[in-house]
């Protein structure tokens, strides 16, 4: 939408000055050759030009702003009739002036015509106006939707790249280049897993939700596969504390939490002891990712944070269910740190009673 | 001909156990140690003395570049990597051999092959890891963890422990709240690769930890004196100090 003109620009004024010079020039000619009087004439256009200049300055100032929230139609009628109204009243009181500062006698014939042609003039400024304003809008919208579009690819690319870590592909890759000779029934496991992993991107990010059962499946295909590359340095503890894992999730939220905790929840050593807890706090669904690594970084901020992936799941989940749920991020004790994944708890998810609480570890 | 004594450096198992069956097939070359993280990489780098290092760039605690830049002589290198992409651009710029995972053994005999066939100066090493260091600078790549002795063994400090580093007697030392380690970097270099919104070299043979800065006292001569948290006291000095008040306006 058009800004509304807070205080005075120095272009504006500039054009201010020269809508009165030209005016008082135009119409200091005009009554001039009529009168034979220019001294006159040009004190009479002047007065005509000022007085007009101030109602259209107090219509701009406060009639236009009012006007901006109706639509380009309405708006146009309307401002036409004021301009009608504005230049007629604003002409007769200017030749009225004009009769008593100057003491001449108008004569009917030369205040209609004046009028009129004034009437024309103030016309054509006020669509030169209009059209400008108007290829500003067109401008501005096309600017903003373009913009939106380059969002929205870029939101999309990034996605797929954090979903896609080339740096998790390729070194399974090179993980099962070395089990085809050592270990061929884990190397052709490992190409399953990969393979169920990929599918289930490709399938989830098409769904909006999927269970937290099938969820909970890909991270273990995840944690399964880089268990390969890391052997006995990978720790995993699961605490299951919900009666039921059918609960809608939005796709792809436990994955990159995981990914991030293997990333930077490494010890010195490279060992990662890594906690996964899932229970329900009144009607909150608690998902938890503790690790045991050096700890939330002092300058670490979610909002402008490196890791496209953690913005993202929190991004996602604030717009689904609103600003009081999320990823939480805290530090863990005596070290490490945690992510909390906060859901709606929604009535009717599985059975009330008789909580399974499943604890697995290996 | 000798053989080619090589040290696998790789924080995953399988990683290493590929390198090492496929090196095996290469005529003339021994592996001779192995390690799985950054710090045993440089003890078994400096007590083995290989003619070659295949080193992995990820790994937790130090990573290959922190390897390279606290070796003191270091051997001919050929970078391992899985994907990075500002590991790419620096090794372009550097010429320094690199393999990208999972490579072929064709591409592994031929790295091995240019590394025993060109024979490196140290001088030109130098030259080429200094300016591997530079482009990852460039590419807002700082140091994060600093290798240094303690006693017999090296230890990772990261950065932000550092609360000034010095020369004292011809050695570089790293100072944290009550202790000292010395260190192998130079302080050119480490000017450098310090990220400049935390570093500042006060001093011809001194660099400050801004976050440590407690205090900025003048003294003669438009020189100054920075007084740290913990209570130390260090030159600053008139040219260096035009450049501080650039950052701090008193």
């Amino acid at each position: 939408m058009t800004e509304v003109r807070q205080g005075w620009s120095r272009k504006g004024a500039l054009r201010y000055v020269l809508f009165i010079l030209l005016m008082t020039t135009l119409f200091g000619l005009f009554f001039g050759k009529q009168m034979g009087n220019y001294p006159v004439s040009f004190g009479i256009s002047g007065t005509i030009s000022l007085t007009l200049m101030i109602i259209f300055t107090l219509d701009y100032r406060f009639l236009h702003p009012r006007l901006l929230h109706l639509n380009r139609d309405h708006r146009l009628i309307l401002e036409i009739a004021f301009a009608v109204g504005e230049t007629i009243i604003g002409g007769l009181f200017a030749f009225w002036l004009c009769g008593r500062l100057f003491g001449i006698s108008t004569n009917g014939m030369s205040i209609w015509t004046s009028v009129a042609l004034l009437f024309g003039l103030v016309l054509i400024i006020r669509s030169i106006r209009y059209a400008s304003e108007f290829y500003r809008d067109l401008k501005a919208k096309e600017m903003l939707e373009e913009q939106l579009r380059t969002l929205k690819a870029q939101a999309e690319l990034k996605a797929l790249k954090a979903q896609i870590n080339p740096h998790f592909l390729f070194n399974t890759l090179n993980s099962i280049a070395e089990l085809t000779h050592s270990d061929p029934s884990h190397a052709e496991d490992t190409i399953e897993r990969l393979a169920e992993m990929f599918r289930y991107v490709l399938v989830a990010s098409e769904h909006g939700q999927v269970s937290l059962a099938d969820e909970l499946a890909f991270v273990d295909d995840y944690l399964e596969i880089e268990r390969v590359r890391f052997g006995d340095r990978l720790k995993i503890t699961r605490h299951i504390g919900l009666p039921s894992l059918d609960i809608l999730v939005p796709s792809l939220i436990l994955q990159p939490l995981v990914e991030n905790a293997i990333q930077h929840g490494q010890d010195e050593r490279g060992r990662i002891d890594l906690m996964l807890r899932l229970y329900r706090e009144d009607n909150v669904i608690l998902i938890q990712i503790a690790d045991h690594g050096p700890g939330i970084p002092v300058a670490f901020n979610l909002e402008d944070s490196k890791g496209v992936g953690l913005r993202n799941v929190d991004a996602r989940l604030k717009n689904i269910f609103g600003e009081g749920y999320g990823l939480q991020i805290e530090d863990n004790v005596p070290r490490g740190t945690v992510f909390t994944i906060h859901i709606p708890w929604i009535e009717g998810d599985g059975s009330e009673e008789g909580v399974v609480g499943v604890e697995v570890e290996h | 001909m000798n053989s080619t004594k090589v040290v696998i450096v790789d924080d995953e198992a399988p990683a290493r156990e590929r390198l090492r069956r496929m090196l095996s097939k290469i005529e003339g070359i021994e592996v001779i140690g192995e390690a799985e993280d950054g710090l045993q990489a440089i003890e078994q780098i400096e007590r083995l003395q290989p003619d070659l290092a295949l080193l992995d760039i990820q790994m937790p605690g130090l990573d290959g570049f922190g390897v390279l830049d606290a070796l003191q002589k270091p051997p001919p290198i050929i970078f391992v990597t899985a994907y990075d992409a500002y590991a790419l651009r620096a090794f372009e710029v550097s010429a320094l051999d690199y393999l990208l995972k999972p490579y072929s053994q064709d591409r592994l005999e031929a790295a091995v092959h240019r590394a025993r066939t060109t024979t490196f100066s140290k001088g030109a090493l130098a030259q080429r890891s200094g300016s591997l260091f530079e482009s990852l600078v460039e590419q807002g790549r700082y140091l994060t963890r600093l290798a240094v002795q303690d006693r017999e063994k090296i230890r990772l400090l990261d950065v932000s422990e550092i609360d000034w580093i010095g020369i004292e007697q011809g050695v570089l030392m790293a100072h944290t709240g009550e202790a000292a380690y010395a260190t192998r970097s130079t302080l050119d270099n480490l000017e450098v690769r310090l990220d400049p919104e935390h570093f500042f070299r006060a001093h011809r043979s001194v660099i400050v930890n801004l976050d440590q800065i407690q205090e900025i006292i003048p003294w003669f001569k438009s020189s100054y004196k920075l007084r740290l948290n913990t209570g130390v006291e260090l030159d600053l000095s008139r040219a260096r100090a035009r450049e501080l008040r650039k950052r701090f306006p008193w």
